[in-house]
């Protein structure tokens, strides 16, 4: 990487402490803590509200912090627990500043770990407020005393927009840079739906971007085509439809032109899919279709001024329709330390970046999301 | 467009003729055919095996040779029918050769419009199979002497394997040179398992592609991530590519490629530009070590060997992306379907015009006439 471009994460992950809940929760709420507990064989389970985790296996959380590792160390195993495994950099901000030294890198915004596992199962709408404020109390106390290094990012549950409105408002006051949503809603109501403007207006008066994260998701939501969905190998490709469905939701209901200075910005579901998705909502727009929308301009023309995505350094594709796209509409993310991306995200991050020009570079690696978060 | 450019439509659309299932329907399942009938409203309904449709409502059926009218023109009406509706060219073959000479065509793959809507509605698998019987023998028909200019393609049902099997291999012998099925089946069974192999088998045999192309789906498999939804028409109708990729890429989860290494598979109908973050994305996740893939190769080689994408010719994307993927793309009119624009010759220029000579004529029309040998 040329050593004059500012390089940022756009997307990466803390491993959360096992007591954050019990510690950041209100002191009504700390019965229903998030904990991490062992069954009978010893394998560390995440529960909720006082209930096992259906969707974390037994082991699984020791997997959490396991970017780069081989099957055979990612399986369950009593000897492996989340905070044993958890590789450095992943829980203390001191470290994370030392490997974002290593890697030169200027910047991480941060996202959580067990925060994007847990709303796919707790239906309670003011315990998933609750959860939301401890872990946004506690990212802006881990990234205070590197506040230029380690960017903290709230996380909203849409349950309750006007809770959620509130709680934005808190935490950016507290040092939040952003904040970010699950692709679905407790509610089932769309992102784009009228009942939730109370949290783009904050967003927009505040002048922090809001974005959409991939997390765990109530089961059905995507995969009901085909029996046995859930475990078919290369499935994760559908990425790009969970976060689709959330995005095109703002143009059927016109969030944009309410609120023509949010900006949203679409996380860990791949890049190279938005030109394709511009081209397809402005199709649609174009016939008589278009008439059903409550929209000024056709879609794309709000992408490229109201939306940013975050692309895997490993994807390829990008540098071929990012000029047609936007020089300014993408960032990259190293994911670390997830399982699910692999481990050397900058020698990726070359290759990604090397058809691009100067111009486009310099924004992908860093500057975009600069730009766009006000960094 | 240079003027000696083959142009080849990758997938348009006829409208079957109403009496098309009384007449080629098998004598058994006649009572059971596809019927236009009129309620007492006077307006049109479809009805299948003698009950009426649930997803197409009465007096729509003009809308299905729709392509570039205007919001008011979609209203159920009892003036406006099916068959007086239909715009020229949609239901007849020599009508057909004119309107792709007016356009500068060459040749078009043709798919059918009733067709990718019973299917949806009907479960019975042996109905279903002679449903796909009666428009194959009549699509070859209406093909037959158009002087190779229209191409017919198969439709098959996935819920009776072997019998789909004969189907292709009848089909095929007729003049069909090639086959689609639907994006799901009533069994929910992905389109990758093995269970179909003796299917994938016989298109490798017979040396045709693989089609998947986007149909009516039971509500049943609709995403549930948002309610509230049900009448947000554009919502639907961006979203109705996910159903082609996901079954195309069960094919990928199931490792059917490496089982059938001279399988040709095309994906209809659903846009092209995803299938660049397809490779990317698809390679990634091959290389993490949990639930691997059973892929001798990473999936990226299946798309760029065995893998073929029918865009749209409004995707401005795609010309970057082609440098990327490679010469894996045709275009499509979708004539005469109202969910595109009647100006795809005009999109079709400009989007030829953003790339290379080469990719131009491949895009055009070589490509598919490669890959279906016409």
């Amino acid at each position: 990487m040329p050593s004059k471009d500012i390089v940022v994460d756009a997307d990466g992950h803390i491993l959360e402490p096992p007591d954050l809940w019990e510690k950041y929760l209100e002191a009504k709420y700390q019965p229903h803590a998030i904990k991490v507990v062992k069954n009978e064989k010893g394998l560390e389970c995440l529960q909720y509200d006082g209930k096992v985790s259906q969707m974390a296996q037994p082991g699984f959380l020791a997997a959490l912090g396991g970017m780069g590792k081989e099957q055979d160390q990612l399986r369950p195993d009593a000897e492996r627990t989340y905070v044993g495994s958890a590789p450095f950099g992943s829980m203390d901000a001191r470290e994370r500043v030392e490997l974002l030294d290593r890697e030169n890198l200027a910047k991480a915004v941060l996202y959580p770990t067990l925060g994007i596992l847990w709303e796919a199962e707790v239906e309670d709408i003011e315990l998933s407020q609750a959860y939301c404020r401890a872990y946004n109390r506690w990212i802006a106390d881990f990234c205070r005393p590197y506040s230029d290094r380690l960017i903290p990012i709230a996380h909203l549950s849409l349950g309750d927009p006007q809770a959620a409105a509130a709680e934005l408002e808190r935490a950016v006051k507290d040092g939040c840079r952003g904040a970010f949503v699950a692709p679905f809603t407790i509610t089932h109501k769309p992102h784009g739906h009228p009942d939730h403007d109370a949290v783009f207006a904050m967003a927009e008066k505040l002048d922090v971007p809001f974005a959409i994260h991939p997390t765990f998701e109530p089961k059905g939501l995507n995969r009901a085509r085909f029996h046995g969905m859930e475990r078919m190998p290369l499935l994760g490709v559908i990425a790009s439809q969970i976060l689709q469905q959330p995005l095109s939701t703002f143009f059927q209901f016109g969030v944009f032109d309410k609120f023509p200075k949010l900006r949203v910005v679409i996380l860990e579901s791949g890049s190279s899919w938005l030109g394709f998705w511009m081209d397809r909502m402005d199709e649609g727009y174009e016939t008589w279709i278009g008439g059903t929308l409550p929209l000024k301009k056709k879609p794309s023309e709000y992408v490229r001024k109201q939306v940013w995505i975050s692309g895997d350094p490993d994807e390829q594709a990008t540098a071929y329709v990012i000029d047609y796209v936007g020089r300014d509409r993408f960032f990259w993310a190293s994911d670390f330390p997830h399982p699910d991306h692999g481990g050397k995200y900058l020698h990726a991050l070359e290759r990604m970046v090397a058809p691009m020009g100067p111009e486009a570079r310099r924004g992908v690696v860093g500057q975009n999301v600069i730009d766009c978060y006000k960094l | 467009m240079p003027g000696n450019q083959l142009i080849i439509d990758a997938d348009g659309h006829i409208l079957e003729p109403v009496d098309m299932w009384d007449k080629y329907l098998e004598e058994k399942y006649r009572s059971r055919g596809i019927k236009i009938k009129r309620d007492d409203n006077g307006m049109e309904f479809l009805e299948y095996d003698g009950k009426p449709a649930q997803m197409i409502r009465p007096g729509v059926l003009h809308t299905l040779g729709a392509m570039g009218r205007k919001a008011q023109e979609m209203k159920p009406s009892a003036e406006r029918t099916y068959v007086n509706s239909a715009p020229f060219g949609s239901m007849d073959m020599k009508e057909r050769l004119k309107l792709l000479d007016q356009d500068g065509i060459d040749k078009a793959i043709l798919y059918p419009t009733i067709g990718l809507l019973w299917e949806a509605e009907v479960e019975d698998p042996e109905l279903s199979n002679a449903y796909c019987r009666a428009y194959n023998r009549w699509i070859a028909d209406f093909c037959r002497d158009s002087g190779g200019r229209l191409i017919p393609i198969a439709h098959l049902s996935m819920l009776d394997v072997p019998a789909a099997v004969a189907e292709l291999e009848r089909a095929v012998k007729d003049g069909c040179k090639g086959a689609f099925v639907a994006p799901f089946n009533h069994l929910r069974k992905a389109h990758g398992h093995p269970d179909f192999d003796p299917l994938f088998a016989k298109f490798q045999e017979l040396d045709v592609p693989y089609g998947i192309h986007p149909t009516f789906e039971p509500v049943s498999l609709a995403s549930r991530r948002f309610s509230g939804l049900g009448s947000s028409i554009w919502y639907h109708q961006v979203t109705a590519c996910y159903g082609a990729q996901v079954a195309f890429t069960t094919l990928f989860s199931f490792g059917v490629f490496d089982k059938f290494p001279k399988l040709k598979t095309v994906v209809l109908e659903s846009g092209g530009g995803w299938i660049g973050y397809w490779v990317d994305r698809m390679d990634a996740l091959y290389e993490v070590p949990i639930n691997r893939a059973p892929l001798k190769n990473p999936p990226s080689h299946y798309i760029r060997t065995q893998s073929w994408i029918s865009a749209d010719p409004d995707e401005r994307a795609l010309a970057g992306l082609i440098r990327f993927v490679g010469n894996r793309f045709f275009w499509a009119s979708d004539f005469p379907h109202q969910d595109h624009g009647s100006e795809y010759m005009k999109e079709l220029k400009g989007l030829l015009a953003e790339m290379p000579a080469d990719a131009a004529a491949k895009l055009a029309g070589e490509t598919v006439a490669n890959l279906y040998r016409i």
